[in-house]
């Protein structure tokens, strides 16, 4: 297959000054937002969505934005977990089993030189995964009817019930929380108003900005106020962010194999960075961990989760540009950003917006580029966002989020359901229900009823229509196997892993290690 | 208990769902399957797992004493009352007000926080109103005044 020629086009799209400034923001912001314990990709995006579509950049523009903020995240979350043994996301759980060990002993830089590099591998080698898998997988999804997608979606929803937190059944049970929400405003097939209560602002629905604002943004500030503690101290003094040859050696072929399994746990929808992450962790430990020094200060085990997590970004993003069915919470806000600009993802999009498809993927390597810039001389500058106090950064993140839902449609009634879903998202946090089922499913809620509503039109109302190709049978085999293996194994992955997953509840939950 | 107490509820909430798509008036498109058997679906769905809840709770949560709680309560009637002073007061004394409770909240001296509020959201409407054009606004109680 051809990939030079595209990819070529691609820098040149990549490389004009507009994309390259907006490729820098969103790694800069991203590295922020995932350093700062209580705000992750997921509400950075959303609340970046009103602002972008307010500067009106086209649509490429903004996918590299959203990606820099997505893989950008995933190089910041590594620096509090290093220094501060609190997860800037979760994802970077994994990372604070050896990262924090190594920043006690003094050896806090060698820590942080690790895990830029080894996110730097894992991000680029999954950019050649993503633009190889990509088109291959665009190709086969052609052959998908709406019998197909509908049956994709729902697979879609009993993953990541079953991978989200620690309970399949509280995972469940989110997910029904999403689909209830999405079936606020007008019918998509018929245009009858359902659940409105006559009130005019939800004809609409509810907006996924307000919704993921609320549900992850707001509910942290509340779950925040609850937790006195605030990890340990700020290492300032680092040394020197730098490793050995050797160092790098002994973790070379580390980062390689869990680039490679993070990719490919990344593509699984539901499953995600954190999931690959505690993959990669203990799949080392299994492997390399001959004296047994994982979880004393072992510098692969840095590079392990941190090269994994990186490569699940990559991941993320085939199933949401090839299928149009994201598998993860910040996924499903980006698919619903391009949905608001008219532009539907699925088997045509890559080879109907090649700009878009190969100016993202060439804009992924030059903002990995940038991010190993950031991330090893100019780490000690991040460094001191850290000291910012919670008094200033929590009301500050609040007052941005209001922001950014007032200028949807300057709506107070936005602002209360923002609040609502913050009340909601803070009492299922509190309950072990994982938050981000439920953005998932008010997102594919619409898609899953209108594709089911076509298929049956399509079949005169016959329910066979989704049992008749042999794709929907591979697709209900794996619904199956699903919904079978947590309950016959009695616990989720998540659980598995043990007490540190705890905090480990969603892919893109903010959490704090309290 | 909370497990009982939420799975009850959220049964409670799903019944009532599927009621109320009961009573959507069916339309006069000829589409099979119309606007009301989607919502019931996903009615039983709630249900179902409501009941598997029910029957069999997970995990007990530990809910924050009455300290805590009330200073939860006061940073939600923050965030309802910063809302409805948005359009009258507009947006920068609002946000000043709302930054300092917020700020108060989590520790900050009331001088600090009240400056630092005042600081913050003269930034943000800069950024966001002069900069990015964003509609933001300057308050009904200043109409005559500019």
């Amino acid at each position: 297959m051809e990939l030079l020629g595209p990819l070529l086009g691609g820098f040149q799209t990549a490389l004009t000054p507009q994309n390259l400034l907006f490729a820098f923001l969103g790694v800069f912001l991203g590295t922020m937002i995932g350093m700062l314990p209580g705000i992750g990709p997921i509400n950075g995006i959303a609340i970046l969505i009103p602002i972008t579509f307010a500067l009106d950049v086209n649509p490429t523009t903004m996918m590299i934005l959203f990606a820099g903020i997505y893989y950008g995240s995933q190089y910041g979350n590594s620096i509090s977990a290093i220094l501060l043994n609190v997860p800037g996301t979760a994802s970077s759980v994994a990372t604070t089993l050896d990262g924090y060990q190594m920043a006690k002993r003094g050896r806090a830089g060698p820590a942080l030189a690790m895990s830029a590099i080894a996110s730097f591998v894992g991000g680029t080698l999954s950019i050649f995964g993503l633009a190889f898998l990509a088109p291959l997988l665009a190709q086969w999804a052609i052959r998908f009817g709406p019998a197909e997608y509908f049956v994709l979606i729902i697979f879609t929803f009993t993953t990541i019930s079953a991978l989200t937190g620690k309970f399949f059944v509280k995972g469940l049970l989110a997910t029904g929380i999403g689909l209830m929400l999405a079936t606020i405003g007008l019918d998509p097939g018929t245009g009858v108003p359902r659940y409105t209560f006559g009130l005019l602002p939800l004809y609409d629905g509810i907006d996924f900005v307000s919704a993921t604002i609320g549900l992850f943004a707001v509910a942290e500030v509340f779950l925040m106020l609850e937790v006195t503690r605030a990890g340990g101290e700020v290492r300032t003094a680092i040394g020197r962010a730098m490793i050995s040859v050797k160092e790098f050696w002994s973790s070379f072929w580390v980062m390689i194999r869990s680039a490679v399994s993070g990719f490919l746990v990344g593509v699984l929808p539901g499953a995600g960075a954190t999931i690959a992450a505690f993959l990669a962790y203990s799949n080392e430990q299994r492997w390399v961990d001959k004296e047994g020094t994982f979880g004393e200060g072992d510098i692969r085990g840095v590079a392990a989760p941190e090269a994994a997590n990186n490569a699940a970004v990559s991941g993320a993003l085939i199933p949401l540009l090839t299928l149009g069915v994201p598998g993860s919470g910040t996924t499903a806000v980006i698919l619903a950003a391009l949905l608001a600009l008219n532009l539907n993802p699925g088997p045509l999009f890559i080879s109907q917006q090649p700009d878009l498809f190969w100016g993202l993927v060439a804009s992924m390597y030059i903002g990995n580029v940038m991010l190993l810039i950031l991330n090893l001389p100019l780490v000690g500058l991040f460094i001191r966002i850290l000291l910012i106090p919670r008094w200033v950064l929590v009301p500050g993140v609040a007052v941005i989020g209001y922001v950014a839902v007032f200028s949807v449609n300057s709506s107070v009634f936005d602002l209360m359901v923002m609040t609502s879903l913050g009340v909601l998202g803070y009492l299922m946090r509190k309950m072990n229900i994982p938050v981000a089922p439920v953005i998932l499913a008010l997102v594919l809620g619409p898609l899953m009823e209108t594709n089911l509503r076509r298929a049956l039109a399509l079949a005169q109302g016959s329910w066979t229509v989704l049992f008749e190709s042999p794709i929907t049978w591979v697709l209900w085999a794996m619904v199956i196997a699903s919904v079978l293996l947590p309950i016959l194994t009695r616990r989720t992955p998540v659980a598995a892993m043990g007490p540190s997953a705890e905090s480990a509840e969603e892919e893109d939950a903010p959490t704090l290690n309290d | 208990m909370s497990d009982r107490i939420a799975s009850g509820i959220l049964i409670a909430i799903a019944v009532a769902f599927i009621a109320m798509a009961i009573s959507i008036q069916p339309s006069t498109f000829s589409d099979p399957l119309g606007a009301r058997w989607v919502p019931i679906l996903i009615g039983i769905f709630v249900i179902g797992a409501g009941i598997a809840l029910l029957v069999q709770p997970r995990s007990t949560t530990r809910w924050p004493d009455r300290k805590t709680a009330s200073r939860l309560l006061l940073c939600l009637a923050g965030f309802v009352a910063y809302g409805f002073a948005l359009n009258p007061l507009g947006f920068i004394v609002a946000t000043t007000l709302a930054f300092a409770l917020f700020a108060m909240l989590f520790r900050g001296t009331p001088l600090r926080a009240l400056l630092a509020g005042a600081v913050f959201s003269v930034a943000c409407y800069l950024i966001f109103s002069v900069a990015l054009d964003l509609y933001l606004p300057t308050g009904r109680v200043f109409a005559g005044w500019f």
